[in-house]
Formats: C-alpha cells, structure tokens, sequence
C-alpha cells in the first residue's frame, strides 16, 4: 500500500531486483548498484525509473543523477536505523530534489509525521495497518518547535512572531547597550522627564468642562444598561471623538462584543507595550476576526525612549513603575490625542484601588465611562456563555487579570483577581488609570 | 523561570494523547514489546528491575514551587511516596504502572512538565548549571540558550533515531563549570567576546560510559544567531556517520575519534557553511523573548553584609558549619544561594520524600521566589535567598532532614541507582555510598579532608559518573560476586580530567576501607590548603596505590 | 541441571512474575513451577513465549534457582534482588509484604503447588 500525503495513492512504480528484467513501459524501481551499473541502458528507457537507496547508501551517490530518476526510494532496514530521515532532508534542502521521495521497509506509524517533516512524501507500509491509522498518526501534532524540510508547516517562533509584529529594540543595540546582567544601582528612583512630544496638560477650563459634563451624565445616563450607555456614548454623545482603549485581556471580549454590535468601525486602542503575552495579540486577532472589529490600533512605546531608558528590555526588572510610563502611560496619552472620551473594561469587584469606581468619570480633560463598573463575574462569565465568545487562552492556565508577560503572575485559588499583576513588585496599577495626583503617590520616580 | 504560552501546552497536551494511545497499542498487541521500546523510552518510561520507572524532564534542573508540589504528588498518588533526582537534574519515579502513565503525564503536562526524551536514541533533556542566572562568576545566563536548545531538540523530526542517545550541557561561568560540559555528547560555554558579542565554544564527543572521553572543542565562537544550525550540523554528520553496527561504538565520542577532531570538525563545518543561512537562524525577537522569562525576580534593594546573619553565625555553631559548607555567593547584594542537600548520613543519594518535596516548595515559596534548582550532584538549591533569611532556613531544611552540611565533601556522593534498581546494573551502588557516608559521618572529618567528590556507578555505563569523581567506584560482578574498582583522578570541573583505575577491584567488604586508606593517603601527603585533587594530580598514583595494594607492591 | 523456574515482567506494571504451575503468572517466587531437566525448561519457555503472545507478560527468561529448605531461592543476587525487591527499601517489594504475611504462608503456597504439580503428573 503507497501513501502519499496521507491518502491512499496508486503506486505505478515496481520494484525490481538486480537480476530480474524490468516489465516494457512500466515505471520500475531500482537498486543503486544497478543504476551505476546500467545507468546509460535506464536513462534510455522507455519508462521512468527510480532508485533505491540502502540505509548504507548516501544520497550524495545519486546527487547527480537526481534530475533523471522520477522516484528515490530510501529503504528502512529496521525502523531504529534513522540516517533515513537525514537523507531526505540532505535530498530536499541540500540538492532541491523536487520529486517523489518515499520510503520504505519497517516503518512505524510513529515516525511517518517526522519522515513528512523531512521530505518524505510517500511511504510503502505493509498492509496489515488500517490507511485511517497512519491518517491519524500524521494529525498527532499541531505545534512544531523547529523549522525542518515541510514548509507547509509553520514552527512555532515564526507563528509566535507573526503576531507580535515587531520588536522592542534593534537588535545591535541590545547588544551594545546591554550589560550581561542588569545594573541594581539603577533601583534608587531617577528623575525621567517626560518626552519632548508627549502631548500638553489639559488647561483648567478643559479639566472644569469634563468634570460639569460628568455630572450632567449621571443624571442622564446613570440608570442605563452597559449596552445602552455605550450606544449612547459611541452613537450619540461622542460620534466619531471616542475610543475604547482594550487590554484585550481575560474579560475584554465583552465589551468588544458590546461595541461590535453598535458600531464595528469605532476605534480600539491596545497598548502593545511591545512586552504582551503572545497569546494576547494572537487572542487579539481572533477577536478581530470574529467580531469583524474594523477600528483596532496599537499604541506603541517611542522607539526613541526606549533606547533611551530600557536599552536591554530588562527596565521591568529594575524600575517597573518607569517601565509602565514609558511603555503604557505615555503612548495612551498620545493614543488619545484627538478623542474626548474614552471606554475602560474596568470593574468595581477587581480589587481595592477599583472599589469605588463610578460609571462616568472626568479625567485629565477627557470622560471616562467604565460601563462594566458594576458587573460581576458571574455576570461576566454568562455574557461569554450568552454569546459563545472565545476566551484568552492564558485564562485556563489560572492567569486571571492579564497585562504585559514579565509582570504578570497566575493567581492562586482565593487570591484577588489581579494578584499576580506586578507580584512582589509592591505595585498593583500601571498608571493609566491614576490621575497625576494619584501617581505622584505610586511612583516617585516621575 | 520559561513559561509555557499556548503552542507549548499544546504540543505536551498532544504528546500526552500521543503516548496514551501507544500504551493502548501495546496492551492490545498492535504495537510489539520491540516495537514500543524505544517509543516509550522516547518518553522516559523504562522497564527496571522490579517495575516501570518513569524519568520526567525537569529543564535545565529549574523547577517552580507548583512543579515541586506536583511532583510530590505524583509520587503520593501513583508511585510509592518519593522520587530520585539524577545526575542529569531529572527525577524518577521507580513504581508506575504502564497503564497509569498516560494520567501522569496528564499531571505534569498540568504543571508545563513531561517526559519527552529523557531516554531514547534522541537528544535528550539539555542540562545546565544549577546557579544559572545567580552566580557570582557568570558570564551569560545559560537557561535563554538551554530553553531555546530545549525547544529544537524536542521531536526533532530529523534526529529521533539515533545511532545512540545525545547529551547535551551549557555552562555560562567564566572560570568554573557545574554541568560538567566536558563530558557531554555536546557541550557548550556561553562567552562573550571583546565587542560584548554572545557567542559560543562547542564541544563535542565527551562522555562517561565505557570509553570515557573529554570533548574536544570544535569551534572557539559560534555566534549567537547561529546557535541551532552549529548543533544541527553537528548531529547530522553524527546521524549519518555515527556506527549503527555496535551499541557500544555508537556515541558520537567514538565517531570523533575514529574520524579525528580536525576531520569531523571539517565535516560540521562544510555542513554548517550549508545551513548557516536558513530557518534555523534564531531571530533577535525570539532570543529577547525567551530573555525577557528568566529575567531576575524582584530582589529588595539591601546591603551586602547582614548584621542579623552575622550574630547568627556567631552564635550557632552548626548554623555556621552548614553556611560555610552549603551557602554560595550570589550577585545580588544581600542575598545567598543555598544548597539543600539530598545526602544525609546514611541516605540514598539523591532520594526525596513527597513531604519533603512539598515542605520544600513551601520554603521556596516563602523565601526564594517560588524557585528551586535541581543539581548534577543530586541535591537542589534555593537560588535567591535573603541572608537575614538564611537561619530561618536552615532550621526548616534541618527539620526537614535537608541540611547535611556536606556539600562537595566525601559524603556529597553521586551514585546510580545501580543493581538495587536497575535492570542494566552489575552491582549495587547505594548500599555502598550509604556504608561510606556512614563511615564518615563525622562532619569534621569531612571537612578536614575538604573538597572531594566521591561517585559510584553500577555498571560500565556510569551513570554515577565514577569517572569524573575525585575517587570512582564502579561495580563489577566478579562470579556472582559484588566487587567495586576504584579510580582516583577523575574531575569534572572546567580543568577535567578521568579517573585512572588504581588497581584490582576490593571486594565489597573491602571497599570502605580502601577509601579510607585513599584519603589517609592524602591527608599525609597534602600542602596546607591543597584540594584532594591537586594533591593527587601533584603526587600522581603511585603513593595512593602502595597504601591500597600493599602486598602487591611488597611482591614487585 | 539445577532447578529452573521461568520468571518475566508483567506487561500491565512491569512487575516481577513467575510462571507458576495452574499457568498463571504469580509474583511468588515459591510459586513458579520448576524444571529439572532441559526438556521441562524448554517446555516453561514455550509457556513463556504464550503468555507474550498474549501481551500478559514481556522478557519471559529462565532464572536459575536452588531448594532452600522447602522455599524458592534464586542463585543470582540480581534475580534475588528482583525476587524480593531493592535491599535499600525493605518496605517496598515482595520482601516487605512476605514478612507481613509470614513466610510459613509463602512455604504453604509453595508446597500447595508442588502438591499440585505431583498430582497432576
């Protein structure tokens, strides 16, 4: 039985021995010996003719010839002798053989995924096995570690870096700059001062007017479900001037589901602080996908200040309160440029500093609206159920509130939801959502 | 500590469904006893003596509080209630039944654990020194390198089969080396050169066994990008040239003697130049992004020197005996490293209790953040201890039975599960380190004979590493017989070096005080100061051997 | 030729087992029929290979053993160690659950088999 690809295939090809005649216009198999010996006489043939190699025999002794055989067959004397597998890498990679490569002899069913990941795309197996089991064994793996001969398959670093798309730094200045191991001198706080475009300080007046409006809105749309606020927010109070900034986090996807059903196009900001989970940006564009969202950006940390203050990438380590400015607090400024209000995913039942959050706020100029204050998780979890969302997938490794990789910690069984962000850092805000007045008290620093 | 993101949880949680369906094959008879040999020795399960032992993989010796739990657990739950932690920073466990294997590693997947090749005719779980990330003297931190290592090498489509097992061990320190590279199938020293590049020396065809050979270095600098095509170029010229005819020639150590170093180095490189530029180059974002998990834990600012530990040095004698022995220097100002040790007078050498497991991962938690180490030398490390903490730690290891103050000592000993276990044994190994650390239970006498180590194997295949201890024993099987040959010499440090047999095997009831004549030996013939192995490479055998053999010396 | 008996590990645990006399695999030594000559061997062999046809047992090997006054003793300590478990843990292994059930019974047992096999011959 030949399968090529995983289906069952004819096979049009025989074997012959060295001694037996080769049957008129039917396409034959032979030994390497008989090539050599007969080479000029199967060249001139009337069919194709392919070769087989011995497990002893290097595919080097038919390199040359690779352009006149239509098939090369290694042969498997006992499944243990693995050169095989090397063969038809060295036959794909290092000569560009682009015909049938197959193989043959004992074979297990376990080693026919890695002989595809090599090259090999047909295998001649004893009948005795079901083609459904052989099928099955190529499906055993979906993740593969390293590139091989298949560039069908992706390797895992190139999917992980798809959805990253792009790096913190260069590069040659990691290098340069970094010392092998991080400079704890660096831990005594140090006067940053902010970037040379980071945007004005809203006046007095603009502080004033968002603080009046606030508390009109109350009375307004205080009693509003979260779905209507919103439809209220994005279609009539703010068209066109508000963004919900998304952490694309654990509970994101409701409210992105929310705003799907309003308005797909209005604009989304995540913080890429290029220092994400690489399941948050893949869980991202799954998201996208499915709720056909058309308004997601990324708000990105200044390549230039990042050079500056976080040459090694390791500023998480030394000075995470630093770390957040530069890589959260600063870009959400910049990112809001433009907007006069904004939507949080924020929730009362996340811990302390988040108790008393209020639906409507004022905030450095702009409105803040936090439709979720009030929801709870058991309200969180049947709106997933509700509307078959798909959850970021750290959520079942017992990562409960999701923000940048090197500081977020899994939670244990009765801890605060948002327990493992910055644990041991004495942190448990990055700033984006503290007024200058609030941060001056969390981070001395600035 | 590397944290599994979704293609890794996926990849072990497919392997799990993988080996639960091969176990089913096997019952059924669809799959042979031949034919599931090496699938189930590809993941750790070996048919020993009395039952199947299972080696799970712990990388590079690095464990969380969670995976130590976890790993009392299972040896509660599906084992007999301990497990034995190798020379190459595994653990095994000596009870599992065959049909139960697949829901232990549905377990450990749980914990981002498996027992993906640590055994087999593959490239198995990359080790790495223990203080990796900690040290006082490191150049680089290994675990980046040995994780990416660890991620090619498993189900390497390529290199699943080959002629014999791989071994590979990095070491980042500048001047020592605590995985013992040299003697490794590879081995590689993470450097970095005068602009500040990162760069490695690879070395290949070191090994134990019955050849023992020291790597000879193949290339001075392999550049960082580089790292995974200079090894796959090294382990394909191994895969196709490697002898297929004779277990006992199949390491990649023979093929490079028999080929010569220059020659095979000749072959990676002509193969290197090939594949240099592919896939295989590793992208800037991916080594940062792997840099970024083993980034170093939020340490409190503090000074150098704690007065509290100081008082408590001063005061507790055996608190002092134990800090001197088993506390290393760490980078960190204010913080130690400690090293727990897993040989007490009279123990098995590497042996851990499920209570002792969870004792220590609740002391890791409370004082080390959340991490533990596992060494070559069969102990573990709680790698970022606060010195004000120390005492406090040392008297729960006490409590715990875990503060032997015996690291690097004669009792510190490496041994094999050998004939008590192992279906491969010629003899039996732990019997005699229990006789011998016994023996020398007087922790002043250890210290006073200083830095020795002591391994023992139980068979030719040296899993004890007995030839890189300072004094080697290996088992032999003399007419149904027990009988241990002795070797002196053996190193496994950055200067290593094999141990040279002194001379006929002593019987089994002879061998304690053939060691005792050995350090007697060299505490007569020591400088002030001088390490056993120095006194030894110094004075050479002769005198060690004419105190062993005494009569046969008479006779010539 | 001494005494036989043939022993294999269990494919289910890979424990230590015996052929014993009524053609099961027992994990007492005192249970394993014996053979005293080549041709009975040979016949526990064939046994053997059965029984790893059947994927109940793998590794099926002869063990040579010697009469220790009534009970089973195998002559090598390897196949001693595997017939009652590591010498470092007398708690685990056979040794520990024979001393608890007491080594009259075991003694009882093998005589009971003996008794068995005289009768059926």
């Amino acid at each position: 039985m030949l399968i090529k690809q995983g289906a069952l295939a004819e096979d049009r090809w025989v074997h012959r021995s060295d001694d037996e005649a080769l049957p008129d216009g039917t396409p034959a198999i032979v030994s390497l010996d008989r090539w050599k010996r007969d080479r000029a006489t199967l060249v001139a043939r009337n069919a194709p003719v392919g070769v087989r190699l011995k497990s002893d025999q290097q595919p080097m002794e038919i390199a040359a010839d690779l352009d006149r055989v239509g098939v090369v067959a290694l042969e498997f004397p006992v499944f243990k002798d693995g050169r095989v597998f090397s063969y038809a890498r060295i036959l794909r990679d290092r000569y560009g053989y682009k015909g049938e490569l197959r193989a043959f002899g004992h074979i297990l069913r376990d080693q026919y995924l890695f002989l595809d990941r090599c090259g090999v795309d047909a295998i001649e197996v004893r009948g005795e096995k079901a083609l459904d089991e052989w099928q099955a064994a190529m499906n055993e793996f979906s993740v593969f570690y390293q590139p091989a001969s298949d560039a069908r398959r992706r390797p895992a670093v190139a999917l992980r870096g798809t959805a990253a798309d792009d790096v913190a730094v260069p590069a040659a200045e990691v290098t340069a700059l970094s010392p092998s191991r991080p400079d704890f001198d660096d831990l005594a706080p140090v006067m940053v001062p902010p970037p040379a475009d980071a945007p004005p300080a809203p006046s007095a007046e603009r502080i004033a007017a968002a603080e009046a409006r606030v508390r009109n809105f109350s009375g307004t749309y205080g009693h509003l479900s979260a779905q209507k606020l919103l439809a209220a927010m994005i279609e009539t109070e703010f068209k066109g001037r508000i963004a919900l900034v998304s952490s694309f986090g654990s509970e994101a996807a409701v409210l992105l589901h929310m705003i799907a059903e309003i308005d797909r196009s209005t604009p989304i900001i995540l913080l890429d602080t290029q220092k994400l989970f690489g399941e948050t940006l893949r869980y991202r564009d799954v998201l996208v996908e499915r709720l056909g969202l058309t308004g997601v950006r990324a708000a990105r940390p200044d390549a230039e200040r990042l050079r500056k203050l976080d040459p090694d990438g390791m500023l998480f380590s030394r000075q995470p309160d630093l770390c957040c400015q530069i890589r959260k607090v600063e870009p959400l400024h910049r990112a809001l440029d433009g907007f006069d209000a904004w939507i949080t995913g924020r929730k009362r039942y996340q811990g302390r500093r988040r108790a008393v959050l209020p639906v409507i706020e004022a905030s450095e100029g702009r409105i803040k609206v936090n439709p979720l204050a009030s929801w709870t998780k058991e309200l969180l979890d049947e709106y997933f159920v509700e509307h078959d969302l798909p959850h970021h997938p750290l959520e079942e490794d017992g990562f409960l509130s999701i923000g940048c990789m090197p500081c977020t910690d899994r939670v244990a069984p009765g801890e605060d939801v948002r327990a493992g962000r910055w644990r041991g850092k004495g942190k448990t805000e990055c700033g984006i959502h503290e007024s200058p007045a609030q941060q001056s008290l969390t981070s001395s620093a600035l | 500590m590397y944290r599994y993101d979704e293609f890794d949880h996926a990849l072990v949680r497919e392997r799990v469904e993988q080996f639960r369906g091969q176990v089913a094959r096997r019952m059924t008879g669809a799959l042979t006893a031949d034919e599931f040999r090496p699938l189930r020795l590809m993941n750790g399960l070996y048919a020993q003596l009395h039952a199947y032992m299972l080696r799970v993989a712990i990388p590079y010796g690095t464990l969380s509080s969670r995976q130590l739990r976890m790993l009392g657990h299972i040896a509660r739950k599906w084992d007999r209630g301990y497990g034995h932690f190798t020379t190459r920073q595994n653990i095994q466990y000596n009870w599992p039944r065959l049909v139960d294997t697949p829901d232990i590693l549905s377990d450990l997947a749980s914990v981002e654990m498996h027992a993906i090749q640590t055994s087999g005719n593959c490239i198995r779980n990359v080790t790495a020194d223990q203080y990796a990330g900690v040290a006082a003297d490191e150049i680089v931190d290994t675990r980046v390198y040995a994780e990416i290592i660890r991620q090619w090498s498993t189900f390497h489509p390529e290199f699943s089969f080959l002629p014999r097992k791989f071994k590979i061990a990095v070491s980042g320190a500048a001047s020592d080396d605590r995985a013992a590279v040299r003697f490794h199938d590879i081995g590689i020293f993470v450097r970095r050169n005068e602009a500040g590049d990162i760069g490695f020396e690879v070395m290949a065809g070191g090994g134990m066994g019955r050849t023992p050979a020291i790597a000879p270095t193949l290339h001075k600098f392999v550049p960082e990008p580089d790292l995974l095509s200079y090894l796959e170029a090294i382990l394909r010229v191994y895969n196709l040239l490697g002898r297929r005819d004779n277990l006992f020639k199949a390491r990649i150590k023979i093929l490079v003697m028999a080929t010569g170093v220059e020659a095979f180095t000749a072959l990676v490189e002509e193969e290197w130049q090939r594949i240099r530029e592919s896939a295989l180059k590793l992208p800037e974002d991916e080594i940062a992004r792997i840099r970024g998990y083993f980034a170093p834990p939020p340490y409190e600012a503090l000074a150098g020197v704690s007065r509290e530990l100081d008082a408590q040095l001063l005061q507790d004698a055996a608190f002092s005996e134990w800090h001197s022995a088993n506390v290393t220097a760490h980078k960190q100002p204010g913080y130690a490293i400690v090293n727990a040790s897993l040989k007490p007078a009279g123990g098995v050498p590497g042996d851990m209790t499920a209570d002792q497991m969870d004792a220590v991962a609740e002391l890791a938690e409370r004082y080390s953040f959340g991490e533990i180490r596992v060494t070559h030398e069969q102990n573990l490390v709680l790698a970022h201890v606060r010195k004000s903490d120390l005492y406090a730690v040392w008297r729960n290891l006490v409590e715990l039975g875990l503060a032997t103050a015996n690291l690097n000592l004669i009792s510190d000993i490496i041994a094999c599960p050998g004939l008590d276990y192992c279906s491969l044994a010629t003899a039996r190994s732990i019997p005699v380190a229990q006789r011998i650390s016994l023996a020398f239970a007087d922790l002043k006498r250890q210290r006073d004979i200083g830095e020795l180590r002591l391994n023992i194997s139980g068979c030719i295949n040296a899993c004890g590493h007995h030839h890189a201890g300072n004094i080697g024993l290996l088992g032999v099987d003399k007419h149904g017989e027990e009988f241990y040959q002795l070797t002196l010499g053996g190193h496994d440090g950055a200067d290593a070096s094999i141990g040279v047999i002194a001379g006929p095997a002593f019987g089994s009831d002879e061998i304690v005080g053939a060691i005792e004549r050995v350090t007697d030996t060299y505490l007569a013939l020591r400088t002030p100061g001088e390490r056993f192995i120095d006194t030894y490479r110094r004075v050479g055998l002769k005198p060690f051997k004419e105190r062993l053999y005494p009569a046969q010396q008479a006779a010539e | 030729m001494g005494l036989q008996v043939l022993t294999a590990c269990r494919l289910i645990d890979s424990r230590v087992v015996y052929l014993a006399h009524d053609g099961n695999w027992s994990e007492w030594i005192e249970e394993g029929e014996t053979a005293s000559s080549e041709a009975e061997s040979e016949a526990l062999k064939a046994r053997g290979k059965a029984g790893e046809a059947a994927n109940v047992v793998f590794e099926t090997y002869l063990v040579d053993v010697v009469d220790d006054s009534g009970t089973l003793k195998p002559v090598s300590l390897r196949e001693f160690i595997r017939a009652n478990g590591p010498t470092i843990h007398p708690n685990f292994g056979l040794q520990a659950e024979r001393r608890k059930k007491g080594d009259n019974q075991a003694i009882t047992r093998r005589n009971a088999a003996t008794a068995r096999k005289v009768a059926s011959e």
